[in-house]
């Protein structure tokens, strides 16, 4: 059984799907979730750009508040983080340091005809580096 | 929303057995049905070797097959 779900989400239409989907999840095996949003910064840093980055901490608490309440309407516990870094490494490192047992993000379709040349998108570097199961909603 | 139909992909790897346990776990939860599926590779080559020697040589013949040697594709 999982016991700790980490979903990260990007505010996308994406990140709604992936959010129903781990809400059934976690009821199925009383679960708790945590809704993490990961900030990319920039290699360097300047004043300007600090406060871009608090513009964007503040947006992203306010976007996760709504998605932590349909958790809670649905009795599920949740917890919400906003981090900064490079994505994939720290949802990654997220993942391990709070041990979460599932992980559930959303991801896009593939024409299995038509593959593209580049599969390192967020969702398929994650799935491949998560040390724990990864569900991939499409 | 369940999932009603789950496929599992095995190559009889430890790791695909861990993958079916999980299957196994989730399709009861979710009392979806499971279906698995193990793919073989098509080789659009057959791979000949060939041997050294005299052929009627049984003695040259024994120590050659210690060394079969691909012909190529």
């Amino acid at each position: 059984m999982f016991e700790h779900i980490l979903v990260p989400v990007d505010f996308t239409d994406k990140s709604a799907k992936s959010l129903d989907v781990a809400i059934n999840m976690a009821g199925l095996h009383r679960a708790r979730l945590t809704l993490l949003h990961v900030i990319e910064t920039l290699e360097y840093e300047d004043s300007e750009l600090q406060a871009f980055y608090e513009s964007l901490e503040s947006a992203a608490w306010t976007k996760l508040k709504p998605m932590a309440e349909q958790c809670a309407k649905a009795g599920i516990q949740v917890d919400q983080d906003v981090i900064f870094g490079r994505r994939a490494v720290c949802i990654v490192d997220y993942a391990s340091d709070e041990k979460a047992d599932l992980l559930i993000l959303g991801s896009h379709r593939i024409a299995s005809a038509n593959p593209p040349k580049n599969l390192l998108t967020l969702s398929y570097q994650v799935s491949l580096m998560c040390q724990c199961p990864v569900l991939l909603v499409k | 929303m369940s999932f009603t139909h789950i496929l599992v992909a095995i190559d009889f790897s430890p790791q695909a057995k861990a993958a079916l346990d999980v299957a196994l776990r989730e399709a009861e939860l979710h009392q979806a049905s499971v279906t698995l599926v193990h793919v073989l590779q098509h080789h659009p080559h057959t791979e000949v070797t060939y041997i050294r020697g005299n052929p009627e040589n049984q003695r040259g013949l024994a120590a050659e097959f210690g060394s079969l040697q691909p012909l190529g594709r």
